[in-house]
């Protein structure tokens, strides 16, 4: 069976499908042995379910799959080490409180400023130190400050999640798009596309608002592509209510399958957004060809999560799913 | 109409579910008043301003550069 049939079988329910290129890296087979020796030291305060879950997902074929427009093996390592990190740090701290996690951002955010580890801290610190170094080594002076504010829009959408979940309460509509835009985790992975130089643009043009959008959709995509492929799982598990399918069944009174089908037009409205600003760019003079690239490579991301979601984990399979595991201090 | 009243009914979920901005969410709600201002007032301009523009036919000034004028 092709790996869409037993996508079809397992999900019982259409899937999102993209005109995106499907693009893998070359540096697939060595980027997930990186993270299996991340796993093995760094991250070995980890149960060992959670290890094993954590080597059969093959998380740096996400890397490989959405970041291939980064060509330098070395230039992938800190994007590979991001990757993990988030997957990570998102299922270890899931049920943390507000306070918690703002600590933990505030701490985050010390150590990517330079600040020193704390004795008491686990590997995820550590890795999140190592990747600091990695990007200030191969990165323009100040450009880390845009992936630490990045990287808190992540944490403070995890911040903003938490009320809902600890409720066990579905949010309106509207407050679930924008807190689930930034919880997805993806504007400090689009950031980091910049590891390819060539996708360093001026200001006028990385503010651009069709660009912004465009990141924008890129980001919300790439979080109902995870609401539709983990909606099996989360289905059955109570504390789950940041899902687009339960938010729009909430928001609209409809049946859960009105609310899958209702969930889909929203997504594919998306799409259909994405690839008409993609047609018409405005005139972004040399630095056009690059600008067109990287609009590309936006579309690849969102594709590359499906191929990935299809093609190279278990994650999403009964059984696949790392439970979150920190309890406190 | 329908796809601008869309744009008002997602201006004022997302107002009303801005993120804690700390120490700079007075400021922020304010910034964000000031924006519906803007539209609001803009709006007040066309019907109750005193401009010819919109009310009167060929009233609005036409493009001037490039043509022959009597």
């Amino acid at each position: 069976m092709s790996p869409a049939t037993v996508a079809a079988t397992h999900y019982q329910r259409p899937i999102p499908s993209y005109p995106f290129a499907d693009l893998l890296s070359p540096h697939a087979a060595r980027l997930q042995a990186d993270v299996d020796a991340w796993i093995d030291t760094d991250y070995a305060f980890l149960s060992a379910a959670a290890r094993a879950r954590y080597k059969r997902m093959s998380i740096a074929y996400v890397t490989a799959r959405c970041i291939s427009g980064t060509e330098d093996y070395s230039h992938l390592v800190p994007v590979n080490r991001f990757m993990f990190w988030a997957t990570v740090f998102d299922d270890y701290y899931e049920f943390c409180t507000a306070d918690e996690l703002k600590y933990l951002m505030g701490r985050i955010v010390t150590i990517m400023n330079g600040g020193s580890l704390l004795s008491t801290e686990n590997g995820i610190f550590r890795q999140a130190q190592l990747m600091t170094g990695e990007l200030q080594a191969l990165m323009p002076p100040g450009w880390i400050d845009g992936m630490i504010r990045d990287i808190c829009l992540y944490i403070d959408g995890m911040i903003r999640e938490i009320p809902y979940k600890v409720a066990k309460q579905i949010p309106p509509l509207e407050a679930f798009l924008s807190i689930r835009e930034l919880s997805i985790g993806v504007y400090p992975f689009v950031y980091l596309m910049q590891t390819n130089h060539r996708f360093i643009f001026p200001e006028q043009i990385s503010r651009h608002p069709v660009l912004c959008r465009l990141v924008q959709l890129t980001s919300r995509l790439s979080a109902w592509l995870n609401d539709f492929m983990s909606f099996p799982k989360e289905v059955g598990r109570e504390s789950e209510v940041m899902n687009l399918v339960l938010v729009v069944q909430r928001e609209y009174g409809l049946t859960l399958e009105a609310a899958y089908t209702e969930a889909l037009r929203l997504h594919d409205a998306e799409v259909a957004e994405f690839m008409s600003l993609a047609a018409s760019l405005p005139d972004f003079g040399g630095y056009q060809a690059a600008v067109v690239a990287y609009v590309r490579l936006l579309g690849a991301m969102v594709q590359g999560q499906l191929s990935w979601y299809l093609n190279d984990t278990v994650r999403y399979a009964p059984g696949g799913y790392a439970e979150p595991e920190y309890s406190g201090t | 109409m329908r796809l601008h009243d869309e744009y008002v009914r997602e201006f004022v979920a997302l107002q009303n579910n801005l993120p804690d901005f700390g120490v700079y969410q007075h400021d922020m709600e304010r910034f964000v008043h000031y924006m519906t201002l803007m539209i609001s007032e803009l709006g007040a301009w066309y019907h109750h301003g005193k401009t010819t523009w919109y009310k009167v036919p060929g009233q609005f000034p036409r493009p001037e550069y490039g043509r022959q004028l009597s």
